[in-house]
C-alpha cells in the first residue's frame, strides 16, 4: 500500500526554479511516468522523493506521512538510478545483498531473498560475476533486484534504459511491465522517450520546465494533447497555425488557415472565436481519400516519399506549409513527387491548440 | 624530422629506453647490492699489525652477509632502522587522519572561500621540509618564539624552558615530515573521492545506509586505491627523508647513517647494506600495495552520475570548525615558511619572541656571496635540463606505453615507475660510487661520471630520473585521451608523421607535457637527497645544498640560507601557480603513485 | 594558448640555450688550477683565493695569472676527510687529481706523513727566520717539510651569558674544562661528535690529555651526560650558543671569535657571548696546509703553501680586521692566530686594526697553555672517536636519563655519591684503549663493527642499570 502526494512542491537552484508548484497523486499501484525534456525537472521531482534533495517549498507525502525530514536512508523508496550505480568492488550478488545486511537479515535470510530477486530478474548464475564483467542489460537486471529486494514501498526508476540500444530497451520494458504486474508495486519512472512512458504507464505526467502540463492516461494525452508543447512532444505532429471563425456541428470549430478552411476539435473546451489557434495533425491522420462534401479535403502536391519498412511516410506541400504525412496501408504508397493528389483529415483529428 | 618520427616508431626506441633506464637506474642499484656483501680487508700479523708489502698494507677479499645481520644484532642500528619504521608510519597515519576529512569536505561540500583555502592547503609544497626546518629551529629554540611566548602567557617557567629541539626530535621529524607531506596525501586522497560516482553512494543511502556504513562499505572501498597511492608516497618519503633529522640533528635514523657511511663507502660495506635495507623495505612496500589493489581491481567508474549529486552546503558551527581546522592546519604549516622568511629580513633577532630590528642585509649577501648566487643558477641550470630529458624521456615512453602496448612497454613502463618507490637516498648513494671507476676499452670514462670531479651530468640525470615518473605519467594520462583516430585522421589527410606529432599530437598533449614539466623542474628545485650526497664542491652545488652549506655557518650562515630558501619559495610559487593554471583540478592526479 | 607548440619549442629552446651556457660548467683551459681539499669555511676560502691571486701575480712569471682554485667539501670535518683520502689513496696510490689538505688541525698530517702521503718542500730562510720551528712543546711545521702550520687555532668555552642569566646560572663562573660538566648544566651543554669533526676530537683529547685518561673519561662522559644533544659539525656547537640553545661549549676559537665580532657588530654595547680560555688548560695548535702526493699542480701547490705562511699573504689575512692596511682581508674578519710572532708586536700592527684580542706566545709565559702531545692524540684517534661514539653520543639518551635520574635522587649538596661513580667509570683503561685503535682503524670493517655492537651492548645496559637504581633510590627517599 503506498500513495505518493506532491502538495505545491517548489526547488530552485540560485534563479531557477526546476520544480514550479507541483502538485500531483500517484495511487498505489500504480506504474506512473514523469515523462519530458531534458531539465524539466522529472530527475528532480523523483530525487525529492528519494530523499536526496530537499523541497523548498510544499511536501511530499507517502501514505500521508509527510517526508520532510526523513533522511533518504529511512524512505523505502528504492530507487534504480540512470547509471545503475552498481558497486565495481562488490559482486552481483553483493550488490543485491548491500540492502539486506543494512537491514540486518540473517546470512540465510539474505541469500534466500538474493536468491529470488536475481530469479526474478532473470540473471541466475551471474551470481558471483562482478558488475563490470555483465552486458549494460544485465547490469541494469542486477541494478533492479537491488531495489527490489528489499521490498519498498514504492520503487523509483530513473531513466533506468536510456544506457541500453533499441533492442535491449524493447526487452527490458516487458520486463520491467512483468515485474510491476508481479509485484504490484507503486512505481515511478522518470524518462524522456515517449513511446515507453506510452508502452508502459498507467498515466503520464507530461513535465516541462518545472511544471506539469497535462496528466493522463497514455491515449488521453496522446489524443487529446493540452497544447502544442505535449502534442509535438508525445510525437511528430503538423501544426497549423488559424484563426477560429464559427462553431460548426458536434462541438467542432471552422478555423481558416492558409491550407482554407479547416474543421476541428478544441482541445480545450473554453474556445472563443477569432482567436488565434493552431491546428494539431498527426501525419497518421492524413488520409489518401477524396470524400466528397466532407471538411478538411485538401488538394496538396507531394514532394518526397520515403519507404520506411512497415509504414510510408510522405511529405506534401500545399502553398507555404508543409505536411508530413505517414501511412500503412492507405496507399501513399502509390504516390509520385510531383504529383498532386487530395487528401482528408477526419474532423476529429484535426486538434485546435491554443496559441 | 620525418626520419625521427620514424624512428621514433621503430623498435629501437623502446631499447634506447630501457638502455638508459638500465645504465642510470637499474645499474647503480646492481652495484648497492653487492657490494653491501663484499669489501677488502687488511690482513693483520698475530701481534695486529697490518702487514705490509711494498709499504701498501695487504688486503683480502671478503663476502659475507655480517652487515645485514649487524642491523639486527646492533642496538642503535636497530633503533635507527625502527626510528626511521616509526616516523614513516606515524607520518603516514597523521597525514591520513588530516587528509581524509579535508578531502572529504573540499570535494563534497561546496563554501564560501572554499578555493582560496584549497590553495592555502598547498603551501607545504613549496618548501623542502629541512628548510622548514630551518625557519622552525629559530621558532623552537629554548628561548625561541614559542616558548617566550608560552613564558609571557605564564605556562612555562623562565628559569625551565622545553628544549623542543634536544627533547623532542623523533617527534619534530614527524611533525615536519607531517606538515609537508599531507598536501600529496589530500590530493590523493581527494582525487579519488572526486572519482568516486556520487550515486553509488546515493544507491547504498537509497537502500537504507547510514553515513557511516556508506563510507565503511562504499566509499572508503573505491577510494583505496588512491589512499594507497599516496600513502606509499607519503610512506616512502617519510622513510627516507634526509634533511629534515639532519636539521633537527635527530641522527638515529637510518637516512642520517646512510649520509654518514659516505665517507667509508669504500672500505666498509655497512653503508650500502643500510642502503639496500631501506630499498628492500621501500620495494616490499611498494609491492605489497600493488598485488592488493591488483587483487581488488582498480575500478573504472562507471559513469560520472551528473544529476544533482548531492552538494551539501555546511552552515553555522560545521562550517565554523571547517573554517577553524583549515585555517589552523594552514598556519602551522605555514610556520616554518614564516620562521624562514622572518629569518631572512633578520635584522637583530636575540631573545625576543620577534626580530627586534630587520635588515636587508642577508639578499644583499645572497647577491654577493658566489656560493649563494652560483647556486641558485646552478640550480636552475639543473632543474631545466633535468626537465627538458625528463619531457624527452616521458613523451616517448608514453608513446610506447599508450600507442604501442606489449609486453616491452609493460616493462618499460614499470622500470619507469620504479623511481617513486626508490628512494632518493639510495640513488644518489649508487650513482655516488658505481661509476668512477668505469671503463671502456681503456678509456677511462666514469671519470665524466665521478661526482667527485664534476657532479653536473649526474645530478642533471639523478634529478630526471627521480622525476620521470610524473612526466611519463602526465604524459601517458594526457596520450590516452588523444583517441589515436585523430592522428590516423591527420596521417590519411596526407600529413607526415612529424607533421601530425607537431599539429596533432603536441597540440593535444601540450597542457599535460607543461604540468608535468613545471613539476619536475619545482622538485628538481626541492631536491635534497641527491643534492647533499652528489654536490661536493662548491661551484657545482644546487640551491638546497647551499642552504644546508650556509645553515652550517655560525653567525650569518642562517639568514642567508633562509635568504636563499625565501628566494627558492619564490620559484617554486612561481611553477606551482603556473602548473595549477595549466592544469586547473587535475592537479592532484600528477601526484600518485 | 595562442600555439602551445611554440611554447614547448621555447622551452626546449631555452634549455638547449642553456645548455650551451653551461659550458662554464665544464672546465676552462686557461687558468691555473688547484684542487684543495679542506673544511675551512666559506670566509677563509674567499679571502684566500682573491688574496693568494694578487699575491701571485706580484711574483715574476705570474702577472697575468688567473687561478681557479677547486675546493673540495665532503661535508664533514677533517676526521671524514682522512677517511675520503683514504679510500681515495687505496684506489689510486699513485695520486688523487688532490693538491693539497687545508686545514682541520695538525694531526691528520702526521697520519698521512706516516702513510707517505705527503710531498715535503722547505720554506725560504726569509720565512724560517720569521716563524718558530717549535713553541712551547709544539711543533709549528714538521722539521721535515711535510706539513706547515700557518695559523695558530686553540679551543675556548664559548658561553652565551643571556641564557645563562636567564636559566638562573649567572653565578657559574667556568674556569676550566671540568666545568662543562657541573650537575647544574645539565641539558644545556652543547658538543660535538668526535667522529664528525677534528676539533672536537681535539678538544676530547685535550680533556683527555689535561686530566690523565681515567679522570679525563670522566669528565668527558659528564659533559656528555650535560649534553643536550651532539652537534654534527664543530660550527654547530658555536651556533648552538649563539642562538642561546645551550649555555656553553667547547669551541674553535676563531668560530667563537667571529660570532663575538658580529654580535658587537650588530649594535650590542654589551655583548652576550664570551670566550674563556681555561686556565692552565689552553691548547695551542698549529692548523696546516700540506702538500698530497701526487698533487697534479706541484708547482703551484707549493706557492699556495709559500703564501699562506708569508708575513704580506696568508697571515696578516687571518689577524686582520677588513680593509684596514694592505694585504687584510677584503670583507671578512677571520679572526685566526697568526704563527708568526711579529704579527702580534703592537707597534707594527695596533691592537684597534686587529681582530683577535690575544697573543699565544704571551698566554705561554701566563700559565694557561697545557702541554699537549699531537702524536699521541693521532695515535688514538680512531678509538677515541669510537670510544666516545658508542659510549655517549650513540647512547646520550640512556646516558642522559641515568644522569637525570641520579640527580633527581639525592640532594644537591651531595658530595661523593656511588651511583655517579659508577655511571661515569671510564669504559676502559688506556692501555687496552690503544690496542683497540688497530682494529678500529678502516680495513677491519667487521672487526670493528662488532666491538662497537659489544660498546653500545655494555654502555646500554650500565645506562640502564643506574638508572633503575636511582629510581630506586628516588623512590626510598
Amino acid at each position: 500500500m503506498a500513495t505518493i502526494r506532491f502538495a505545491e512542491v517548489v526547488k530552485s537552484y540560485g534563479a531557477t526554479r526546476v520544480v514550479d508548484h507541483i502538485t500531483l497523486t500517484v495511487a498505489d499501484g500504480e506504474l506512473f511516468f514523469l515523462l519530458g525534456p531534458s531539465g524539466c525537472g522529472k530527475t528532480t521531482l523523483l530525487r525529492m522523493v528519494a530523499g536526496f534533495i530537499d523541497p523548498d517549498e510544499g511536501e511530499i507525502y507517502l501514505d500521508d506521512r509527510p517526508l520532510k525530514g526523513v533522511p533518504p536512508r529511512l524512505r523505502d523508496t528504492a530507487l534504480v538510478f540512470q547509471n545503475y550505480a552498481l558497486w565495481p568492488h562488490r559482486s552481483v550478488a553483493g550488490n543485491v545483498a548491500y540492502g539486506l545486511e543494512v537491514r540486518g537479515w540473517s546470512r540465510r535470510q539474505i541469500a534466500e531473498a538474493v536468491d529470488k530477486a536475481l530469479r526474478m530478474v532473470r540473471l541466475e548464475g551471474l551470481a558471483d560475476r562482478r558488475p563490470m564483467q555483465l552486458s549494460g542489460g544485465q547490469q541494469q537486471r542486477v541494478a533492479l533486484a537491488r531495489a527490489l529486494v528489499v521490498q519498498p514501498k514504492v520503487l523509483l526508476l530513473d531513466e533506468p534504459l536510456s544506457n541500453l540500444d533499441a533492442r535491449l530497451r524493447v526487452e527490458m520494458r516487458e520486463e520491467i511491465r512483468r515485474i510491476h504486474r508481479e509485484t504490484g508495486l507503486t512505481m515511478i519512472y522518470v524518462t524522456h522517450d515517449q513511446k515507453e512512458a506510452m508502452s508502459l504507464a498507467d498515466r503520464i505526467a507530461v513535465m516541462n520546465q518545472g511544471r506539469i502540463v497535462q496528466v493522463g492516461k497514455p491515449r488521453e494525452i496522446y489524443a487529446r494533447p493540452a497544447n502544442r508543447f505535449v502534442a509535438d512532444f508525445m510525437g511528430e505532429s503538423n501544426f497549423v497555425p488559424g484563426v477560429v471563425r464559427e462553431a460548426s456541428a458536434n462541438g467542432c470549430y471552422r478555423v481558416d488557415t492558409p491550407l482554407g478552411s479547416l474543421v476541428g476539435t478544441p482541445a480545450d473546451n473554453d474556445l472563443r472565436l477569432n482567436t488565434r489557434v493552431v491546428c494539431c495533425i498527426r501525419p497518421e491522420a492524413i488520409i489518401s481519400d477524396a470524400r466528397h462534401g466532407a471538411p478538411n479535403v485538401l488538394t496538396v502536391r507531394v514532394d518526397q516519399v520515403s519507404f520506411l519498412g512497415e509504414t510510408v511516410a510522405a511529405k506534401l506541400r500545399a502553398g507555404e506549409q508543409t505536411l508530413v504525412a505517414v501511412s500503412l496501408f492507405n496507399g501513399l504508397h502509390d504516390w509520385r513527387p510531383g504529383s498532386e493528389v487530395t487528401v482528408t483529415v477526419p474532423e476529429h483529428q484535426v486538434i485546435i491548440l491554443p496559441e | 624530422m620525418n626520419r625521427l618520427m620514424i624512428w621514433l616508431r621503430s623498435q629501437w626506441v623502446p631499447f634506447i629506453l630501457l638502455a638508459f633506464l638500465g645504465f642510470f637506474l637499474l645499474y647503480p642499484i646492481a652495484y648497492v647490492v653487492p657490494s653491501a656483501t663484499h669489501f677488502q680487508q687488511t690482513v693483520l700479523d698475530p701481534g695486529g699489525r697490518p702487514i705490509l708489502k711494498d709499504g701498501q698494507p695487504v688486503r683480502e677479499d671478503v663476502w659475507t652477509l655480517y652487515f645485514f645481520q649487524l642491523l639486527a644484532t646492533n642496538p642503535f642500528l636497530w633503533r635507527c632502522f625502527i626510528n626511521s619504521l616509526f616516523i614513516a608510519t606515524l607520518t603516514t597515519v597523521l597525514t591520513t587522519l588530516l587528509s581524509l576529512p579535508l578531502a572529504y569536505w573540499f570535494t563534497r561540500l561546496r563554501f564560501p572561500g572554499q578555493t582560496v583555502l584549497a590553495g592555502l592547503l598547498l603551501v607545504p609544497l613549496i618548501l623542502p621540509p629541512f628548510v622548514g626546518a630551518l625557519g622552525m629551529e629559530r621558532l623552537l629554540n629554548p628561548y625561541g618564539t614559542i616558548n617566550l611566548l608560552l613564558m609571557d602567557l605564564g605556562l612555562m617557567d623562565p628559569q625551565r624552558p622545553f628544549d623542543w629541539l634536544a627533547e623532542a626530535g623523533l617527534l619534530g621529524v614527524v611533525v615536519l615530515e607531517v606538515l609537508h607531506l599531507y598536501p600529496i596525501m589530500y590530493l590523493n586522497v581527494a582525487a579519488a573521492l572526486a572519482n568516486i560516482d556520487p550515486t553509488l553512494e546515493d544507491a547504498a543511502r537509497n537502500l537504507g545506509a547510514s553515513e557511516w556504513r556508506i563510507f565503511r562499505t562504499v566509499t572508503f572501498p573505491l577510494m583505496l586505491p588512491g589512499y594507497f597511492a599516496g600513502a606509499t608516497l607519503v610512506f616512502v618519503w617519510a622513510f627516507t627523508d634526509l634533511g629534515t633529522p639532519l636539521i633537527f640533528n635527530f641522527s638515529q635514523v637510518l637516512s642520517v647513517q646512510i649520509f654518514n657511511q659516505i665517507s667509508e663507502a669504500q672500505t666498509n660495506p655497512l653503508g650500502y647494506a643500510l642502503v639496500v635495507t631501506t630499498m628492500l623495505v621501500t620495494l616490499t612496500l611498494f609491492y605489497l600495495s600493488r598485488l592488493f589493489l591488483g587483487r581488488q581491481g582498480q575500478y573504472v567508474m562507471m559513469s560520472r552520475g551528473g544529476v544533482g549529486s548531492r552538494v551539501q552546503q555546511p552552515r553555522g558551527t560545521s562550517l565554523i570548525g571547517i573554517y577553524l581546522f583549515v585555517g589552523l592546519l594552514g598556519f602551522v604549516s605555514a610556520l616554518p615558511h614564516l620562521g624562514v622568511v622572518l629569518m631572512s629580513v633578520t635584522g637583530r633577532w636575540s631573545f625576543t619572541p620577534l626580530p627586534t630590528e630587520f635588515s636587508s642585509e642577508a639578499y644583499r649577501l645572497v647577491l654577493s656571496e658566489r656560493l649563494a648566487y652560483t647556486s641558485i643558477t646552478n640550480s636552475l641550470y639543473y632543474s631545466l635540463a633535468s626537465t627538458t630529458l625528463d619531457l624527452v624521456l616521458g613523451f616517448a615512453i608514453a608513446y610506447w606505453v599508450v600507442r604501442r602496448p606489449g609486453r616491452l612497454a609493460a616493462f618499460l613502463d614499470g622500470l619507469t615507475m620504479l623511481p617513486l618507490a626508490l628512494p632518493g637516498l639510495v640513488l644518489a648513494f649508487g650513482y655516488l660510487t658505481c661509476y668512477s671507476r668505469m671503463t671502456l676499452f681503456g678509456w677511462e670514462f666514469g671519470k665524466w661520471l665521478d661526482p667527485a670531479n664534476n657532479p653536473t651530468l649526474l645530478l642533471i640525470v639523478a634529478y630526471a630520473v627521480r622525476r620521470l615518473p610524473y612526466v611519463a605519467r602526465a604524459a601517458m594520462a594526457g596520450l590516452m585521451q588523444i583517441p589515436p583516430a585523430l592522428e590516423e585522421a591527420a596521417e590519411n589527410l596526407g600529413a607526415s608523421p612529424w607533421r601530425t606529432l607537431r599539429t596533432v599530437t603536441l597540440p593535444l598533449l601540450s597542457a599535460s607535457l607543461i604540468a608535468g614539466g613545471i613539476l619536475a623542474f619545482a622538485f628538481a628545485m626541492l631536491e635534497v637527497s641527491d643534492s647533499l650526497m652528489l654536490a661536493q664542491q662548491e661551484r657545482y652545488m644546487p640551491i638546497t645544498r647551499a642552504i644546508f652549506g650556509f645553515w652550517l655557518r655560525p653567525d650569518d650562515g642562517p639568514y642567508i640560507a633562509s635568504a636563499m630558501g625565501t628566494i627558492g619559495m619564490g620559484i617554486l610559487v612561481i611553477s606551482l601557480v603556473l602548473a595549477s593554471a595549466v592544469l586547473g583540478r587535475r592537479m592532484g592526479e600528477l601526484f600518485r603513485a | 594558448m595562442a600555439s602551445p607548440v611554440r611554447s614547448v619549442g621555447l622551452w626546449i629552446g631555452l634549455a638547449v640555450s642553456l645548455l650551451a651556457l653551461a659550458g662554464c660548467h665544464f672546465d676552462r683551459g686557461e687558468a691555473l688550477r688547484l684542487v684543495i681539499l679542506s673544511p675551512h669555511r666559506e670566509e677563509i676560502r674567499q679571502e684566500v683565493a682573491t688574496g693568494f691571486q694578487e699575491w701571485l701575480r706580484r711574483r715574476p712569471g705570474y702577472e697575468n695569472a688567473v687561478v681557479r682554485i677547486e675546493w673540495r667539501d665532503i661535508g664533514g670535518g677533517s676526521s671524514q676527510m682522512l677517511r675520503y683520502l683514504d679510500t681515495l689513496y687505496r684506489v689510486h696510490p699513485e695520486g688523487v687529481g688532490i693538491d693539497l689538505l687545508f686545514g682541520g688541525g695538525t694531526d691528520p698530517y702526521l697520519t698521512l706523513k706516516e702513510n707517505k702521503r705527503l710531498e715535503a718542500w722547505q720554506m725560504p730562510s726569509d720565512l724560517r727566520a720569521k716563524i718558530p720551528q717549535n713553541f712551547s712543546g709544539v711543533d709549528l711545521y714538521d722539521p721535515e717539510g711535510y706539513w706547515h702550520g700557518v695559523m695558530i687555532s686553540s679551543l675556548v668555552i664559548f658561553i652565551n651569558r643571556e641564557a645563562q642569566n636567564r636559566l638562573g646560572l649567572g653565578d657559574w663562573k667556568p674556569m676550566r674544562w671540568r666545568d662543562l660538566g657541573h650537575p647544574r648544566l645539565q641539558g644545556h651543554v652543547t658538543a660535538g661528535d668526535p667522529r664528525m669533526s677534528g676539533s672536537v676530537r681535539l678538544l676530547y683529547d685535550l680533556i683527555l690529555q689535561t686530566y690523565g685518561w681515567d679522570e679525563g673519561f670522566r669528565q668527558l662522559m659528564r659533559l656528555g651526560a650535560n649534553a643536550r644533544g651532539f652537534a654534527r659539525f664543530s660550527d654547530s656547537v658555536t651556533k648552538d650558543v649563539v642562538f642561546g640553545r645551550a649555555v656553553a661549549g667547547g669551541s674553535l676559537d676563531s668560530y667563537a671569535f667571529s660570532a663575538i665580532t658580529r654580535e658587537r657588530l650588530r649594535g650590542d654595547s654589551e655583548t652576550v657571548l664570551e670566550a674563556v680560555f681555561p686556565y692552565g688548560e689552553t691548547l695551542l695548535n698549529p692548523d696546516s696546509i700540506g702538500i698530497l702526493k701526487g698533487a697534479p699542480n706541484r708547482r703551484l701547490a707549493e706557492l699556495f703553501v709559500e703564501y699562506n705562511l708569508s708575513e704580506d699573504g696568508g697571515q696578516r689575512l687571518w689577524m686582520l680586521k677588513p680593509n684596514t692596511i694592505p694585504g687584510s682581508p677584503k670583507r671578512y674578519s677571520i679572526c685566526r692566530l697568526s704563527v708568526m710572532p711579529g704579527l702580534y708586536d703592537p707597534q707594527a700592527y695596533p691592537p684597534t686594526i686587529r681582530s683577535v684580542p690575544i697573543n699565544p706566545f704571551e698566554e705561554a709565559q701566563v700559565g694557561r697553555l697545557v702541554q699537549f702531545n699531537n702524536r699521541l692524540a693521532d695515535n688514538r684517534r680512531y678509538v677515541m672517536s669510537d670510544l666516545f661514539g658508542c659510549w655517549i653520543v650513540d647512547t646520550h639518551a640512556e646516558l642522559s636519563a641515568a644522569w637525570q635520574a641520579i640527580l633527581r635522587s639525592r640532594s644537591p649538596d651531595t658530595r661523593y655519591d656511588p651511583l655517579e661513580e659508577r655511571l661515569f667509570a671510564p669504559p676502559c683503561s688506556e692501555a687496552e684503549a690503544m690496542k683497540k685503535n688497530a682494529v678500529l682503524r678502516p680495513g677491519r670493517p667487521v672487526e670493528r663493527a662488532e666491538q662497537l655492537t659489544a660498546w653500545i651492548e655494555e654502555a646500554r645496559m650500565r645506562y640502564k642499570a643506574v638508572r633503575e637504581e636511582a629510581l630506586a633510590r628516588l623512590n626510598t627517599r
